[in-house]
């Protein structure tokens, strides 16, 4: 077990600068927060104890944000953002006939949530879990908080991740670095044993299921292979569990979005249960109805296979890519909730051969890591991670056609340039599409870029050279530039995201969040000063009733009269009056 | 910049993977992103060449190149054979043909076993100097990557 160091609140030692960097687990179904200051690492918990926050936004009607537990038992809560970060609306998913947040696609072909009749994006939602975790770390270690890392499931493409650092920006914190969530677990194993072989790490979070191989030598992780599914993970089991309740024993009755909620929580409660137990019952209230439900481990382990099966599949061919076989595994590490599943227990070791370490609770290991990177990224360290792409980069060609330029699984940081000519006489635009995924077909994969080249000039088909080069930074974001050759002119190109927010639009979210946050101190120290004058106005009051005799009938009566206006003012809102 | 140069390496097809490593690791400690002395540049570079050495077939076609012989893509100098050709075309046929996993794994069990033949043949034909016979071997090599990926998908 890893020795957590346990600081009374305030006695933490502060880094440099007088400012903490954190490592950030943003989860799908629960994030956390962790602090590594002198290779001792801490989970930051609230006054100790509740160290996870669920993932879990809810507002209100008076424009009021709630996060984290007390978010929880709203009605409209919206759960599991994660799944949207950097996506369209065609990727959400209905239960029971109904989706489960509403949701609209906008002009930039991103996803927005319909609110209380507002449009609010993943990347907004987002940003208000963040601002809750770093207000927790900010209050458990009584300093300022402004640099992270934050966790990233592997298999997050360039949209996904680029959407997560704007959501940080938006929340006042500095990204140190993106670190893919697998990653950090083996960090965590490996800095406190000195590991060293290759190690699996078999990461199945709420959304997300990642499988990565790492080598751990001398201070040095290398990532070899990752692969996954950005679209599976515990929240499916959940959805399949409720899916069987609603057949099972719901019927034909109605159901409305608060009803899907509660069919949720239960499936959520029974998954969890049966970890454990063989079966259980349970009872659901719709509209009038008291729906009794019923689940053992047989049904659980049926519903979730095809989602187990999978995993494995995509295990079998991470292994396959990498040339790594189960024999060259010196250990599995299993990250996230849902590993705790004896199903995939049994499953992993069947395919990888060997017992999985769970010794560091999966819920905390990529905190933990996280954390850890922080410290090493602050406050420099001997140890060094290096990271590969975990999608294959390419350009579309002729015929809809992806052509891969920076395979998956590929050191970063990478770069790759390549050199277009144009087919027709007197061409002067090139259209250039960035796509990232697996398959052959620009519709298969993931659009991530779509520009137009101008300004070439003209000539003969085939002369003009534009040299088009991407490069993929240690976040595994991606920047692309164009530079025609003959004119020997770098050439202005605008990369639209064809998901995730544009960057104005940032700008202009962090501007009014600013304006905000100047309007909450205003009103904070609005309401001080009403406090102040309220306790002078006592006070003059009690010494004019207990001495009153004491000064000049006029005297006494200015200073009533000053009072009576004093307490007029306060029922104004400016504060300089106030204070005057 | 000469990448056998870069990780300090003899110019040769035989390469020391665990030295290769080695260097690998030594460098980026010094220029990774993360590092002190960081050098975004430098540290692309390194991986570009780690991921070069590293493999056989692009080593090859990385030597060939420093000789002048261009086997990369479709613009190369050096084209494929008609016999290649053929054979490719036939081998293709055999996997779409195939059916159920132990003809499949036969197929890919003799893919494989050319594939480490190939390579050998490779190192004895840069040693010789032969670079001819190598750049034809180069090519094979490719297709054969190329049809063991197909392989895979299947």
């Amino acid at each position: 077990m890893m020795l957590l160091d346990i600081h009374e609140p305030g006695q933490t030692p502060l880094t440099h600068e007088g400012t903490a960097s954190v490592g950030i687990d943003l989860g799908t179904t629960n994030s956390l927060v962790a602090i590594s200051n002198g290779g001792l690492q801490e989970v930051v918990g609230e006054d100790g104890v509740d160290t996870l926050i669920p993932s879990v936004v809810a507002y209100g009607e008076d424009g009021s944000i709630k996060v984290g537990r007390e978010a929880e038992q709203a009605t409209n809560a919206i759960r599991s953002i994660k799944r949207l970060m950097g996506r369209g609306a065609e990727d959400t998913r209905k239960i029971g006939g109904m989706y489960l947040h509403d949701v609209s696609g906008s002009d930039e072909g991103m996803l927005s949530l319909n609110v209380n009749g507002k449009s609010i994006s993943p990347v907004e939602v987002s940003s208000e879990i963040l601002k809750a975790i770093k207000h927790r770390a900010e209050m458990a270690l009584e300093n300022k908080v402004d640099r992270a890392v934050i966790t990233v499931p592997a298999y997050f493409d360039d949209a996904a991740r680029t959407a997560t650092k704007y959501a940080a920006k938006l929340a006042g914190l500095e990204v140190l670095r993106l670190v893919n969530e697998p990653t950090a677990a083996a960090l965590a194993y490996g800095l406190d044993k000195n590991v060293e072989g290759i190690y699996a790490v078999y990461d199945l979070g709420g959304g997300t299921f990642d499988m990565s191989l790492l080598k751990m030598e001398k201070g040095v992780f290398q990532v070899i292979a990752t692969g996954g599914d950005s679209i599976l993970g515990g929240d499916d089991f959940d959805h399949e569990i409720a899916e069987y309740f609603i057949a099972k024993y719901v019927g034909k009755r109605e159901l409305n979005p608060k009803d899907v909620q509660a069919i949720l929580k239960t499936a959520r409660e029974a998954k969890e249960y049966l970890t454990e137990n063989e079966k259980g019952l349970w009872n659901i209230a719709i509209g009038e109805d008291k729906v009794e439900v019923e689940l053992d481990a047989k049904t659980l382990n049926k519903l979730i296979e095809p989602y187990v099966k999978r995993t494995v599949a995509i295990c079998n061919s991470t292994l396959d890519d990498s040339g790594v076989t189960k024999d060259n595994i010196k250990g599995i590490i299993l990250v996230g909730g849902s590993t705790r599943i004896p199903l995939i227990k049994k499953e992993v070791e069947k395919i990888l051969g060997q017992k999985p370490l769970d010794d560091i609770d999966p819920d905390k290991v990529v905190a933990i890591g996280a954390a850890i990177q922080a410290e090493a990224l602050t406050q420099g360290s001997e140890n060094l991670l290096l990271d590969v792409t975990p999608l294959s980069l390419g350009i579309e060609t002729m015929g809809g056609i992806v052509e891969n330029i920076i395979p998956r699984n590929t050191p970063i940081p990478a770069f790759y340039s390549q050199k277009f000519t144009t087919y027709q006489n007197g061409q002067t635009g090139m259209k250039i599409h960035v796509l990232q995924g697996e398959r052959e077909m620009v519709d298969q994969c993931r659009s991530l870029a779509e520009f137009e080249l101008t300004g070439i000039p003209p000539m003969t088909a085939g002369l003009a050279v534009v040299e088009v080069s991407f490069v993929i930074d240690a976040d595994g974001l991606l920047t692309v530039k164009a530079k025609e050759q003959t004119t020997g002119e770098e050439q202005e190109i605008a990369v639209k995201p064809s998901y995730g927010l544009p960057p104005e639009k940032i700008e202009k979210m962090l501007e009014e969040s600013m304006k905000n946050a100047k309007d909450d101190i205003i009103r904070k120290l609005l309401a001080q000063s009403r406090v102040d004058a309220d306790v002078l106005i006592n006070t003059v009051k009690n010494s004019l009733r207990d001495d009153g005799e004491l000064i000049d009938k006029e005297v006494s009566q200015a200073i009533e009269s000053q009072l009576s206006i004093l307490q007029k003012e306060m029922k104004k809102d400016d504060r300089d009056t106030i204070d005057y | 910049m000469n990448y056998f140069e870069l990780l300090e390496l003899p110019q040769s097809f035989d390469v020391d993977l665990n030295e290769l490593e080695k260097k690998y690791f030594e460098l980026q400690r010094k220029f990774h992103p993360d590092r002190e002395g960081a050098d975004m540049q430098m540290a692309t570079t390194v991986n570009d060449a780690y991921k070069v050495l590293k493999d056989p077939l692009k080593r090859s076609e990385y030597l060939l190149s420093l000789d002048g012989v261009i086997v990369n893509d479709e613009s190369g100098a050096v084209k494929p054979d008609k016999e290649l050709l053929m054979e490719a075309m036939e081998q293709r046929e055999t996997l779409s043909e195939a059916e159920g996993k132990a003809e499949i794994e036969s197929l890919k069990k003799e893919a494989q076993e050319n594939r480490k033949k190939y390579i050998d043949e490779l190192g004895i034909m840069f040693m010789n100097g032969d670079i001819d016979g190598a750049a034809k071997l180069t090519i094979r090599l490719k297709y054969l990557e190329k049809f063991l990926q197909e392989i895979k998908i299947k």
